[in-house]
């Protein structure tokens, strides 16, 4: 057993975001669900080439995360982001990853972009991070997916699939067991 | 696909407070707490598997996620009569303790702090003077260093120089009431920086006893880690090892530096020992961690240690502790958008009902406290009184008691401020009290909690859980119990009705309820509420840099992200601080 939060230098980590008893604030969760049963299962892909992946449920969780985000060499956040039409899929890169999350920043609300700025002020931040995330039609005090947002799922999937197949060395991606 | 997209953490944290507040003369005339965001964790859980809710009810809280998951457990297990073992109970305590120390320091370092240390005003600072600072109000911190002050400052200079506070944005630099030299903001961010790194430890804990982190694996019965010295899938000797170590450095880090910077920056601002009073009647049912299955005083199952019992202080009277009684927890919905079948009547959490009933202004609105409803918290009352919670209420619960670790920090910070014990009730009171109840967690966790469970140990007892009632057919038809457990905010209970195998009822009572819930039947406020506007003497002197109430309701560490509403009675106009 590798505790979360352990992981190797040069991790790989899929960190899957939001509240699942929140409707689509949980749809980072389902997403991260879906990957791992596309990859195979488990918590982390034993990967060969000493490349991990690992998939994390950071659930609402705000400064506990940072040894994750510290320790992760590459990261791709899974979550709900706003915009205008439900159930759209969306892939955040570079720099418009900190412009999201920097709206509503304060100093005493703790996000995900606090932990990524705590880990950069401790000079241990991710050389790359990327979000992939779904548009929620609804947050409320439920279970599920609104119909809208859970259809998208099985595209955003495949979008990460994708980029952590770009990610890894040649060869080490393809670890999908289909059916 | 160039979309700008936000992500609103203000949905995710455990509700959303918002503040509303009257001013006159700089000076807060009136106050109303309220929580925007209904939470009605029962309709999830109902009808579900009662071994299963403890994975749901911990979501209600982003971030004190097993915290309820084991006043669920302990629930459920004093509903169907289980018996989780000495060991299982133990690793609770430790998981607990952890969790509790943790955000202790976060909460100090990180939610907090910038209500009192001027970020910018760092990187004018003189390493050495910082390093001489330290010392002077006793900080024996390792990182009390010209070298790492040196690194700090520069850090904090090149962050100013690129324009991009970060963490540090939308703070009110400006405000004329910071009041620390350069060299204790210098020093505090440096603390604040070592804070970051010293939550890793506190994490791993949890992580190794839960498997993962967050949302560590829990059990009712028992706990899902197994023990075995010799055995690398388990609980074994080297991860022993590694949890000693991580328990000698959070006693050394609360010890040498939170404890000192909690005292010497609380000193600065003396003033607000006078600042921030809620009602002296305080509720705890022990020191924190501590953790019964049903009634105290028949409860079979408690946390391993019970050195201060369940009590009630009225009145600021620390000469009498009235004996704590569950029956007297009732909760009113004067205020808040809920109907009872009976109307506006006190109910038991175990008679408690959830029915929303919204009468408030539809968002997005102004101005909320011009209903007579205006929050989704109920206000819940203990013997018909309005109760303050969590460290303050704790730590005068074991003075009061006569609790020597207790008693010795107080008395010891209490002379050194020239301030009286009553005056812990205060906004810096409240947060040197949290501070001093850390170190006394931090002690017990290292001397006795975890020595004991390596002592068993070595005993032989690996045993983590109890088979006996796992199965639903072992259950009786119907039943009902509660957990009380004592978690960083205060007083946590959770409420189960198990009928046929399935949830029938659940009910969380959760401590910034008790603090943040609106008034009552009689018009009594709560906690926030008067500790804002009870005297009329709160400082506000810049509507527009709601600074000082923000100090106040950041003193009770409020699970919630909080918007700061002012309006002055000459008009309407609207200032608004997202904190």
């Amino acid at each position: 057993m590798i505790p979360a939060g352990a992981g190797a230098i040069g991790a790989t980590v899929v960190l899957g975001v939001g509240n699942p008893i929140m409707g689509d604030d949980g749809v980072g969760l389902a997403l991260l669900d879906a990957l791992r049963e596309a990859r195979g299962g488990g918590t982390s892909d034993a990967e060969s080439g000493g490349v991990r992946v690992e998939y994390v449920d950071g659930g609402t969780g705000g400064m506990s995360l940072l040894p994750l985000v510290e320790e992760a060499d590459r990261l791709l956040v899974l979550d709900a982001v706003a915009g205008p039409v439900p159930g759209t899929v969306v892939h955040l890169a570079g720099d418009q990853v900190p412009r999201m999350l920097s709206t509503k920043l304060s100093p005493h609300q703790v996000g995900l972009l606090d932990v990524f700025a705590a880990a950069r002020l401790l000079g241990r931040e991710p050389s790359i991070v990327e979000v992939i995330g779904v548009v929620p039609e609804s947050v409320d005090l439920r279970l599920g997916l609104s119909p809208a947002v859970a259809a998208a799922v099985p595209e955003a999937v495949r979008w990460a699939e994708r980029l952590l197949d770009q990610w890894l060395p040649a060869g080490l991606g393809a670890q999908s067991h289909d059916g | 696909m160039a979309q700008r997209v936000v992500i609103d953490p203000l949905t995710r944290i455990e509700g959303h407070l918002r503040i509303e507040l009257e001013t006159g003369n700089h000076k807060i005339d009136k106050a109303w707490s309220e929580t925007t965001q209904f939470r009605g964790i029962e309709t999830i859980v109902a009808g579900r598997d009662p071994r299963d809710a403890w994975a749901f009810v911990q979501r209600i809280c982003g971030v004190c996620t097993s915290v309820h998951a084991v006043a669920s457990i302990v629930a459920v297990e004093n509903a169907i009569g289980s018996n989780p073992p000495t060991q299982a109970r133990l690793i609770r305590d430790m998981v607990l303790a952890s969790q509790n120390i943790q955000d202790h320091v976060i909460h100090f370092y990180h939610l907090h702090a910038l209500d009192w240390v001027n970020v910018p005003s760092a990187a004018t600072a003189d390493p050495q003077k910082a390093v001489d600072f330290a010392k002077a109000i006793g900080s024996t911190w390792k990182g009390n260093t010209v070298a790492r002050m040196t690194e700090v400052r520069d850090t904090v200079k090149g962050i100013l120089d690129s324009g991009q506070l970060t963490i540090f944005t939308g703070g009110y630099w400006n405000h004329p009431d910071y009041r620390l030299p350069p060299e204790a903001n210098l020093m505090a961010v440096a603390h604040y920086l070592d804070a970051l790194q010293f939550q890793r430890s506190m994490i791993r804990i949890g992580t190794v006893f839960g498997g993962k982190n967050p949302h560590p694996n829990f059990l009712v019965g028992g706990m899902a880690c197994t023990i075995d010295p010799s055995h690398s899938e388990s609980i074994n000797q080297v991860q022993i090892d590694q949890i000693r170590q991580w328990i000698a450095e959070s006693a050394e880090f609360v010890n040498d530096c939170y404890l000192p910077d909690a005292t010497a920056i609380m000193g600065v601002y003396k003033d607000y020992f006078d600042i921030g009073a809620a009602q002296p009647n305080y509720l705890a049912v022990g020191l924190a961690g501590a953790t019964y299955a049903g009634d105290p005083a028949a409860s079979r199952l408690t946390s391993a240690f019970t050195a201060v019992k369940p009590g009630a202080i009225y009145d600021g009277d620390l000469g009498t502790v009235h004996p704590f009684d569950p029956t007297r927890i009732a909760e009113w919905v004067s205020s808040a958008w809920y109907t009872y079948q009976d109307g506006d009547v006190g109910l038991t959490p175990d008679k408690g009902e959830t029915t929303p009933h919204y009468t408030g202004p539809q968002p997005p609105y102004d101005w909320v406290a011009d209903h007579p409803q205006y929050t989704w918290s109920k206000a819940p009352r203990y013997d018909g009184r309005v109760v303050q919670v969590g460290p303050v209420a704790r730590v005068m619960l074991a003075y009061a008691q006569g609790h020597p670790a207790t008693k010795a920090l107080v008395d010891a910070a209490t002379k050194k401020l020239g301030i009286t014990v009553g005056q812990l009730n205060s906004t810096a009171g409240r947060t040197l009290a949290r501070a001093l109840e850390c170190s006394v967690l931090a002690d017990i966790l290292a001397r006795t909690t975890f020595p004991t469970f390596v002592k068993n140990l070595k005993g032989g007892d690996i045993d983590v859980f109890d088979p006996s009632k796992w199965e639903p057919s072992s259950w009786p038809a119907s039943s009902s119990g509660f957990s009380l457990v004592e978690v960083p905010r205060g007083f946590l209970s959770h409420w189960v009705s198990v009928e046929k195998g399935k949830v029938a009822r659940y009910q969380a009572v959760v401590p910034t309820t008790w603090l943040a819930g609106g008034r009552d039947a009689q018009g009594r406020q709560g906690p926030y509420e008067e500790s804002l506007a009870g005297k009329g003497q709160h400082p506000l002197a810049d509507p527009s840099q709601p600074l000082e109430p923000l100090r106040t309701i950041h003193s009770f560490d409020p699970c919630m992200s909080c918007a700061v509403h002012v309006m002055d009675p000459e008009g309407a106009e609207l200032q608004v601080a997202t904190s």
